[in-house]
């Protein structure tokens, strides 16, 4: 993989970890340790994103962008556009 | 409100095209049991839920869904590339082919366009929770029969994936239904409908 590649896979696996965790808690409310890790990896996956928008396009909307969000990349279902 | 990130949920990358494979996934999209009808159901029913949780664990499964029918959007879109003429009208695809060309439309793989009618939006609790256990199982049962069909392991990765997806989501409402009676009059949960019943 690119490193691009590579980046973008750590904020899928980020992300989707959060998804699931996001459910767990919607039904485990109380449930410390989980809340504990939902916030570890918000804090991983934000880096990340950072480090993405800065060197290859932003990904997110409500957050700085250069070169706007679309024109320059794949878009996600295209070849390439997502790792 | 809903935001959008440029990137799938799970990855789709598919290296050979399938016409007729298409015409049997795009049910997952715009079919009785696919990833619209589950959106719009979970983001319809948070309404009348008088839990909070259960509301916020319905529109966080109705957003992932969303997802997931991008994600099979991005299937179809992928195994219709580069079709000829000839491979089009020797595969099941050519009639969704005449309408939508290669383009993505919400339909079931027999070609009947998605309807409104294949969810319910009962405003009943208990009653809603039920309908979306039984709505993540007819779509673990509609991708078991589609894994049936293929042989490509690039299609199968990312539908083993939103198979697995259903299977939790169904864990997370059977939860949710245990709070909503747990909130109830454990002699009678039928006894009035908390969304609408004055107490």
């Amino acid at each position: 993989m690119s490193e691009q590649e590579l980046l973008l896979h750590k904020i899928d696996v980020a992300s989707f970890a959060l998804d699931d965790t996001r459910l767990f808690l919607d039904t485990h409310p109380e449930c410390e340790q989980a809340v504990c890790y939902y916030d570890k990896l918000c804090q991983m996956r934000d880096h990340a994103l950072e480090d993405y928008a800065c060197k290859y396009g932003q990904l997110c909307a409500y957050r700085p962008s250069e070169n706007g969000m679309w024109g320059k990349n794949p878009l996600p279902w295209e070849n390439g556009g997502n790792a | 409100m809903w935001t959008y990130e440029k990137r799938l949920q799970y990855p789709v990358k598919i290296a050979h095209p399938n016409p007729d494979l298409a015409n049997a996934i795009v049910s997952q999209i715009g079919g009785p049991d696919g990833e619209i009808g589950a959106s719009l159901r979970y983001l319809s029913q948070r309404y009348s839920m008088t839990n909070r949780n259960v509301s916020g664990l319905l529109t966080d499964i109705g957003t992932e869904e969303l997802a997931h029918m991008e994600m099979v959007s991005a299937i179809i879109h992928q195994l219709t590339r580069c079709l000829s003429a000839q491979q089009i009208m020797n595969s099941k695809l050519a009639p969704y082919y005449v309408d939508h060309t290669t383009g993505i439309y919400p339909a079931a793989a027999d070609g009947t366009p998605y309807t409104v009618k294949y969810f319910q939006s009962k405003g009943d609790p208990i009653t809603d929770l039920h309908e979306d256990m039984a709505a993540e199982q007819k779509a673990r049962t509609t991708y078991d029969n589609l894994l049936r069909l293929i042989d490509d392991p690039d299609v199968c990765d990312p539908i083993k994936f939103l198979r697995e997806r259903e299977i939790v989501h169904f864990q997370r409402f059977g939860e949710a239904l245990e709070t909503v009676k747990d909130e109830l009059d454990c002699r009678n949960f039928y006894a009035f409908n908390p969304s609408f019943d004055a107490k």
